[in-house]
């Protein structure tokens, strides 16, 4: 049976339909910055939130400033100090650890889910489940829990910086190197000090933007002064 | 009564006498100057000089009327006027200055007033003093004209002995920054014989300097001026594989030497856009400034500029065609280079295709470096990718009014949505091409 297709060419791009390209954020100074458009013509958008305590974006957006959390344009009231985002293999928001409830939290629901003993750095929904990169004694651990929190696998992550892809796929940094899936390894021409989810396919290094299936990697414009 | 009277007449007038003495004037102060004073030894030619004081070391002012010497070489440098009167505790001061070429002892008398003094110098076998092979006199400058900052200036002094007599050729004395002699040592020069003194100015900071060299008992002023070497030429070097829009490249500037002097330059970028685009692309810029104008340092030693902690700098080629001029400037020295970005068919950078009930969106990203889209077809294909509908759309006008608004180059990101009637779920693939003036850009399939 061949499916109809009915198309209404004059609603098919309307003007409003055509827009600069979101390649994601970048965090910079504590502030988060927006990035647009394509590898070669990335730019750097003015500071739209300071202060962030953590910021992540895939095809969601969240932020952790000192008292509040952003989701997507949702701002709710959040425990004072660090925390940590992660999200579900969608690529949405779905956990969130906050360090003065030394806890891990579901999103959008806000539920407690389950403590957490040393300093989160990166986590992500694997289902019901939870994948956590746990900082303690200076060394990295990937972790994996149940919904009650019971550890389901346990060990060592090599690596200064870690984020988590939705999936719990790590990506790791140490010195000027980050290790992708995949065990393929980029030599950055900086030292990485920061690592954060900046977009769909993307991660941002200091202020390199490195595409995570590819492996190509980009300096990212310094917001204009 | 007389004797008495005449008594009475020099005790009341003794305290009030002029009494003029001679002393010698010298750095430490005044000394009496006695009844002899040798001016030392000298070279042929060579002067030789003595400070005097005429004193008036009594109660009563005096007139000194008659100052003069004689003996052959000896004269007054600078003879006072004459008479001048000496009130109570003042003084006339005067220079001796002493001077012959023939070899042997001289002697003179110097009369002030009523008081004598013998004078006595030498004049002694010494080495002629050429420099750059001419006779210098002492006392001559030797300059050493604009030096660069850790460059050295040499200039060569040849001390000859003309005489019959072996010469004792005292070590040379040299005073002053920058200033050296070599060798500096003592030395015999036999009759007949020469021997070189190689002196040099190695500036270590720019600003005029001076020394004094002293050569067998002659004295040389040392001049010269120390002055910031030159920056070094740059080179511009641009490693950007393809030179087309939506890159990334690198960007240095190797130096044509070492440099001499620390400095600080900086990179520009001009961007001449195709007269049909839009115009201006923010993006076409240094991501490490934000802008297209970077600064960059070079050091002393360097052979290419630091931009920060690195010697090279990314640069973005945007998103619309047209020339990108580089210019690099250090001091005077630029250097440009230019780089065409042609037009080009559009390119998609991801696409993504997705069902919503009776719907179908595929939504494109990329840019289109002529900023002139035009057509674009929709192919949708089947179940084992046999072919269905084909859907060409003109969008130009929509595009054309997006472009010239967004200030974003040539960069888009569209969404095309596609009623179905039907079941959507046997649709499984799309195919897109984006046309434009400079060719056609075709997706991969993009499955649903």
């Amino acid at each position: 049976m061949r499916p109809t297709l009915i198309v209404l060419l004059a609603a098919l791009l309307p003007a409003s339909g055509i827009e600069p390209p979101r390649a994601g954020i970048a965090v910079r100074a504590g502030c988060v910055h927006r990035i647009t458009g394509v590898p070669g013509a990335f730019l750097t958008g003015l500071a739209e939130v300071c202060g962030v305590k953590a910021a992540a974006s895939w095809t969601g957006f969240a932020a952790k400033t000192e008292q509040a959390l952003l989701l997507d344009g949702e701002e709710r009231t959040a425990p004072p100090g660090a925390a940590a985002i992660g999200f579900d293999a969608g690529g949405r928001a779905a956990r969130v650890w906050y360090a003065a409830e030394g806890a891990v939290f579901d999103l959008p629901s806000g539920r407690k889910l389950f403590p957490v003993e040393g300093e989160v750095r990166a986590l992500a929904a694997l289902g019901e489940e939870t994948a956590l990169v746990v900082e303690s004694g200076g060394r990295l651990r990937l972790e994996r829990r149940a919904p009650d929190g019971a550890p389901l696998s346990d060990g060592p992550l090599e690596g200064e910086y870690a984020v988590l892809l939705p999936g719990g796929i790590p990506v790791t940094a140490a010195g000027k190197e980050v290790r992708l899936p995949g065990g393929q390894t980029v030599a950055l021409p900086e030292a990485v000090e920061s690592l954060h989810l900046m977009g769909e396919n993307w991660i941002m290094a200091g202020m390199w933007a490195i595409h995570t299936v590819s492996g190509d990697f980009y300096r990212l414009p310094e917001p204009r002064p | 009564m007389i004797r008495t009277a005449f008594a009475f007449a020099l005790l009341m007038a003794a305290p009030l006498a002029a009494q003029l003495r001679l002393f010698l004037v010298e750095a430490a102060g005044e000394r009496p100057a006695g009844e002899t004073y040798s001016l030392g030894a000298t070279p042929a030619g060579e002067p030789l000089t003595a400070r005097f004081a005429l004193r008036n070391t009594g109660g009563a002012a005096a007139t000194v009327t008659s100052l003069s010497i004689a003996g052959a070489g000896f004269s007054l440098a600078d003879p006072p006027a004459l008479p001048r009167v000496l009130n109570a505790g003042a003084s006339l001061e005067f220079s001796v200055r002493f001077s012959a070429a023939g070899l042997g002892a001289y002697s003179a008398n110097l009369q002030a007033q009523n008081l004598a003094l013998i004078l006595s110098a030498t004049v002694r076998p010494s080495a002629a003093i050429l420099l750059d092979g001419a006779p210098l006199a002492s006392g001559a400058p030797i300059d050493f004209g604009r030096v660069e900052r850790g460059r050295t200036a040499r200039r060569t002094l040849t001390l000859e002995n003309r005489g019959a007599q072996p010469l004792n050729l005292p070590a040379v004395t040299l005073s002053g920054a920058g200033f050296e002699a070599a060798p500096a040592a003592a030395r015999v020069l036999a009759p007949g014989d020469s021997s070189t003194v190689e002196v040099s100015f190695t500036p270590r900071r720019a600003g005029p300097a001076a020394g004094l060299l002293g050569v067998d008992g002659r004295s040389f002023p040392l001049t010269g001026s120390g002055v910031e070497p030159p920056l070094p030429r740059v080179q511009l070097r641009i490693d950007l594989p393809q030179a087309a829009s939506g890159r990334q490249g690198r960007l240095s500037v190797p130096l044509a030497e070492p440099a001499r002097t620390p400095g600080r330059g900086r990179v520009l970028m001009e961007f001449r856009p195709l007269p049909s685009t839009a115009g201006q692309d923010p993006a076409i810029l240094f991501p490490a400034s934000g802008m297209r104008a970077a600064e960059f340092a070079i050091a002393e030693g360097d052979t290419q500029a630091t931009f920060g902690t690195r010697s090279e700098i990314e640069f973005q080629t945007g998103s619309t065609a047209g020339t990108l001029v580089f210019r690099v400037e250090l001091g005077e020295a630029r250097e440009e280079s230019a780089v065409n970005l042609a037009p080009a068919p559009a390119v998609l950078t991801a696409t993504r295709a997705t069902r919503g009930g009776n719907e179908l969106r595929v939504q494109l990203t990329g840019f289109d470096n002529t900023h002139a889209t035009g057509e674009m077809v929709f192919r949708f294909f089947g179940s084992g990718g046999a072919p269905l509908d084909a859907f060409r759309v003109s969008p130009g006008a929509e595009f054309r009014r997006y472009f010239e608004t967004a200030g974003v180059g040539g960069l888009f990101a569209v969404t095309a949505t596609f009623p179905v009637t039907g079941n959507a779920a046997l649709i499984e693939s799309v195919e897109v091409e984006v046309a434009n003036p400079a060719g056609t850009a075709r997706s991969e399939r993009i499955r649903f």
